[in-house]
């Protein structure tokens, strides 16, 4: 027998009170709990499913439900969604699991504490801000002292991995607001940051709210300050930021979000969630969007291949996303059986690396990493990798 | 069977634009019963797309049509219809020469304007006998009166029975019809003499070769008549004659001295058929041509490029083929360092341009680069020669220079005396020249410019429009060429001269164009990883620069994995667009920057 391959799992909540103004997620507005049920039958099914078909070739070593807010489900219904897919797969004894929480509904440190005996070792909050307008304008449900109730409780819960999501270059955010935003969270010392600028997606409320020129969002000169701030302040804090928009302290670092830069495997459960399997062709699949289709079929969806010179461009963009492994040539040439060099021109690199973007590291690995102004004009030097 | 030469009438529609021109042509046409309403499709003689919806008239058309007048006979009449544009002079004056009267349509609320009257004049040069009619009395602020005095005073045109029309609603047509057969000449010219048929249009068709529509002034034609182009010097026997039905050609035995019809003759190429040429017989020719032949000379030329390079081949077999029905298209390769391989051309005016572009770009489904057009040059040299410089980048030497000289055009322009003042600064600035004011009557005169040519092939007519609020109307003719202090301007993008956006200037405008396209190519050029200068040059001096700062920040803040597939889709959207962009230097330049500077003065 060879040795089993490693899986990550991801499982989607699709439920929130209420739809952020940002947010263009699979998600809805509310469920009656008789929904919740039935889609908590689907999500065990869905696992049991998917585990027929590969459970015996793969342990699984990260699990990430998110959402949606996840949180939004009962401790009894999370449970049942974690005993399944304890039951159906081997487990890795150093595994990550973690739970998106919103600071509206995550709950006491009761309820943590249940779920934290169920498995999740890892939480991630969606703070986003500490200013109770920027909440507002957001459409957050939550208010600031949800935030910090949530993050105690979940201290006295003993989880030891936490992560806070932040969010800056909101309409109307100052550089000041944004510095005491970061403050406040650097100040209660989360184990990992994710710090998003804002993205107006097409569809959302605040892609017409953009575009009617109603609202302003900060200048690029103010971004530039936040961005300033955020770099230096977390690394004051112990953290080093290993992927564009996420810092860690040590050791902290999503192992279940690395799996998505590095091309490894990830199995989808859940209302429009995405799974990919590496390999020649690899297959990305991707769960019904149809939430009657899916408590009906849970397996209902679309799988479409990857092939091999498609999966090659995507480990190099999403491999430059992570600003310390980078590239990993080592790598390259084990999923690929070719050195990188032989599919991109050397000249591609050493332009970049004329131009100040790019570096290459010989250690400890072997890689092409961006440089602090790469990450900055990212998307220009990733493009040239595709096709 | 004979004809009655003393039965048909040849005639054309003469008017300013927009006065109803074209209507009147399908009135007649409908009222003398060759087509019903039904079949009718609005203008029949405009049958280009692009004429149908510019409202005018790109190529002459021709029309036979049979009326039953008052007085017992059934006459022939020949509507030849002409272009409207000062474009296409020439082609206006050969499609006179081909009439022997023009019917005047003048709008009853607006009166005469520039063109009536460059128009009426060429007419009367060609010895027509033009009578007036006056158009739209349907609209509520039409002034028939008023127009009949401008007529008689202006133009001196007798206009008390003129007929007050409206060709929309059809009223009063029949009195057109009686005054076309009481008012226009019939043809004279001898059947038996030599032939003489004048050329004033030819198109292209794949199944029967080159259709000259012609005018016979004297002799027949007939099928099997050798013939021969006494301009060109090219030979042919007829294979087919006829005449011009509504949108159809109907064969018939020959055409007699009087006659206005068709030829074939197995011609492969419009050039062989020059318009103004004159057809005679190889065998019996006639002493002399008829006269008014001129070679046309293109007036503006630019660089066409696909906006694909890998389209060259393509655009190549377009211009073929549009050149096919257009003598006067010019066309010869040329290669751009920063656009690659293309064609530069010459065409009659900016109209003409236009229209070649837009049929490019929409029948034959061409992306197209264009560059700034430009008029032709001469370039005096102090080894004594001369040259004509169609493109700037041909410009030699400044110590090989002895002078430049540029083309200049006398212009009218008929003006309400409201925005006389607005008018002369206009043409004060583009460097006019005043030669004098004539009141037309109290309120409305007509100025009389001499322009340089390049100053009015850009946005002229446009700034004209919005100073008049549209009330303006231009006319202009070739004047001949003036010495003129002229510099080549150049444009540098991070350094790198870019040849396609070269042009020449008068020395006192450079400073002022060179900003302003440093300007607009800032905006126009996306923010690279580095800063980029743009500067505009006379010689060495760099007279303008602008800065094209770096690309502060382009990066995507999430990309998990439900987000992969969109974001590689983004990706490759941004590649994309690099690859529709114009490499020059390091610099990607958009395709939509070459044309922008075109538009300097719009805002």
């Amino acid at each position: 027998m060879s040795e089993k391959k490693t899986l990550g799992i991801y499982v989607h909540i699709p439920f929130c009170k209420q739809k952020c103004r940002y947010c263009d997620f699979l998600s809805f507005p509310i469920a009656n709990e008789e929904t919740k049920d039935a889609y908590v039958d689907a999500l065990i099914r869905n696992i049991q499913e998917q585990a027929a078909v590969c459970a015996d070739r793969y342990i699984v070593d990260t699990i990430y439900i998110g959402g949606g807010t996840p949180s939004l489900l009962s401790v009894e219904q999370l449970k049942k969604i974690c005993y399944a897919i304890g039951n159906s797969f081997q487990i890795d004894p150093d595994y990550e699991w973690t739970l998106e929480v919103n600071p509206n509904s995550a709950g006491d440190d009761v309820k943590l504490m249940m779920l934290r005996k169920a498995g999740i070792n890892r939480l991630s909050i969606g703070a986003q801000s500490t200013c109770e307008r920027q909440l507002q304008t957001l459409g957050r449900v939550h208010s600031v002292q949800d935030i910090f109730l949530t993050y105690e409780a979940a201290c006295k819960a003993e989880f030891t991995n936490i992560n806070v999501d932040l969010m800056y270059g909101i309409f109307g955010q100052t550089v000041e607001e944004f510095a005491k935003s970061l403050e406040d969270i650097l100040y209660i010392a989360p184990q990992h940051l994710s710090a998003y600028q804002l993205i107006i997606e097409e569809g959302t409320p605040f892609y017409d709210l953009y575009h009617s020129g109603q609202a302003k969002l900060p200048s690029e000169e103010e971004i530039a300050q936040m961005e300033e701030i955020l770099f230096s302040w977390t690394q004051l804090a112990g953290m080093h930021r290993y992927e564009i928009s996420n810092f860690a302290k040590p050791g902290c670092e999503s192992r279940h979000n690395l799996r998505y830069w590095r091309l490894q495997d990830y199995l989808a459960i859940g209302l429009g969630a995405s799974g990919f399997f590496f390999g020649d062709p690899g297959i990305r699949s991707e769960n019904t969007k149809n939430l009657m289709e899916y408590l009906e079929h849970p397996t209902a969806g679309t799988i479409t291949q990857v092939p091999i010179h498609n999966e090659m461009e995507e480990f190099c963009f999403l491999g430059l996303r992570m600003l310390e492994e980078g590239i990993d040539c080592e790598n390259f040439r084990k999923m690929f059986g070719r050195r990188i060099e032989t599919v991109y021109p050397p000249a591609l690199f050493e332009r970049f690396i004329q131009q100040g973007l790019m570096e290459k590291k010989s250690a400890p690995r072997e890689a092409y990493v961006l440089t602090p102004r790469g990450a900055e004009v990212s998307n220009q030097i990733m493009a040239e990798f595709i096709q | 069977m004979s004809i009655n030469q003393q039965l048909i009438r040849n005639f054309c529609i003469i008017a300013h634009i927009d006065h109803g021109k074209s209507t009147l042509a399908d009135r007649i046409i409908e009222k003398t019963g060759l087509l019903t309403q039904r079949e009718m499709q609005a203008q029949v003689l405009d049958n280009m797309d692009l004429e149908r919806e510019r409202g005018i008239t790109i190529k002459a058309q021709a029309c036979r049509i049979i009326y039953k007048a008052n007085d017992g006979n059934e006459y022939i009449f020949n509507l030849i219809d002409t272009p409207g544009h000062v474009d296409f002079n020439y082609e206006v004056s050969r499609s006179l020469a081909a009439c022997d009267g023009a019917i005047l349509v003048v709008d009853a609320a607006q009166g005469i304007e520039a063109q009536t009257l460059a128009n009426v004049y060429l007419a009367l040069d060609h010895d027509l006998d033009v009578f007036p009619v006056i158009n739209k009395i349907d609209l509520p602020s039409a002034d028939p009166e008023r127009v009949i005095h401008e007529i008689e005073d202006v133009i001196g045109l007798e206009a008390q029975d003129a007929p007050l029309i409206s060709a929309k609603n059809g009223i009063n047509i029949e009195e057109v019809l009686e005054q076309i057969v009481s008012k226009i000449p019939a043809p004279q010219g001898d059947p038996e003499a030599p032939l003489k048929a004048l050329i004033f249009d030819s198109i292209y068709d794949s199944y029967k070769g080159v259709i000259v529509f012609c005018r016979i002034k004297e002799g027949t034609v007939r099928k099997g008549t050798a013939i021969k182009m006494m301009a060109t010097g090219a030979t042919a026997n007829v294979v087919e004659v006829g005449y011009f039905g509504a949108g159809q050609f109907i064969e018939c035995d020959e055409l007699p001295a009087g006659m206005v019809g068709y030829i074939t003759a197995s011609i492969k190429n419009v050039k062989d058929t020059m318009v103004g040429d004159t057809i005679t017989e190889l065998n019996r020719p006639a002493a002399e041509p008829l006269p008014g032949y001129k070679k046309v000379h293109p007036m503006v030329y630019c660089g066409l490029y696909p906006a694909d390079g890998a389209k060259y081949g393509d655009l190549r077999d377009a211009l073929d083929k549009l050149q096919l029905n257009d003598a006067s298209l010019f066309y010869e390769p040329e290669t751009s360092i920063a656009l690659g391989f293309g064609f530069r051309c010459g065409f009659l005016g900016l109209l003409h341009l236009e229209i070649i572009q837009e049929r490019l770009e929409r029948e034959y489904n061409l992306d197209l680069v264009t560059t700034a057009p430009g008029v032709v040059y001469h370039v005096n040299k102090t080894d004594g020669t001369q040259i004509e410089l169609t493109n700037p980048s041909n410009l030699p030497d400044p110590s090989e220079i002895l002078s430049m000289e540029e083309p200049i055009v006398s212009a009218e322009i008929m003006v309400t005396t409201d925005f006389i003042g607005p008018i002369m600064e206009l043409c004060q600035s583009r460097r006019g020249v005043y030669l004098g004011m004539e009141y037309i009557e109290t309120t409305r005169a007509l100025l009389k410019y001499e322009l340089p040519l390049n100053e009015i092939i850009y946005d002229f007519f446009d700034a004209l429009k919005s100073r008049s609020k549209g009330y303006a109307s231009f006319d202009y003719e070739l004047k001949g060429y003036v010495e003129s202090k002229l510099v080549k301007l150049d444009i540098l993008i991070n350094h790198e001269e870019v040849d396609a956006l070269s042009f020449i200037v008068h020395a006192d405008n450079a400073y002022e164009r060179g900003r302003k396209m440093c300007e607009k190519l800032k905006d126009e050029i996306p923010r690279h990883l580095f800063e980029i200068p743009i500067q505009a040059a006379v010689g060495n001096k760099i007279i303008a620069r602008e800065t094209v700062k770096a690309m502060r920040k382009d990066v995507l803040a999430k990309c998990y994995g439900g987000d992969i597939s969109r974001k590689r889709k983004l990706l490759e959207k941004q590649k994309e667009g690099k690859k529709r962009m114009r490499q020059i230097g390091n610099v990607e330049v958009p395709q939509k920057a070459f044309m922008s500077v075109l538009k300097l003065d719009e805002e």
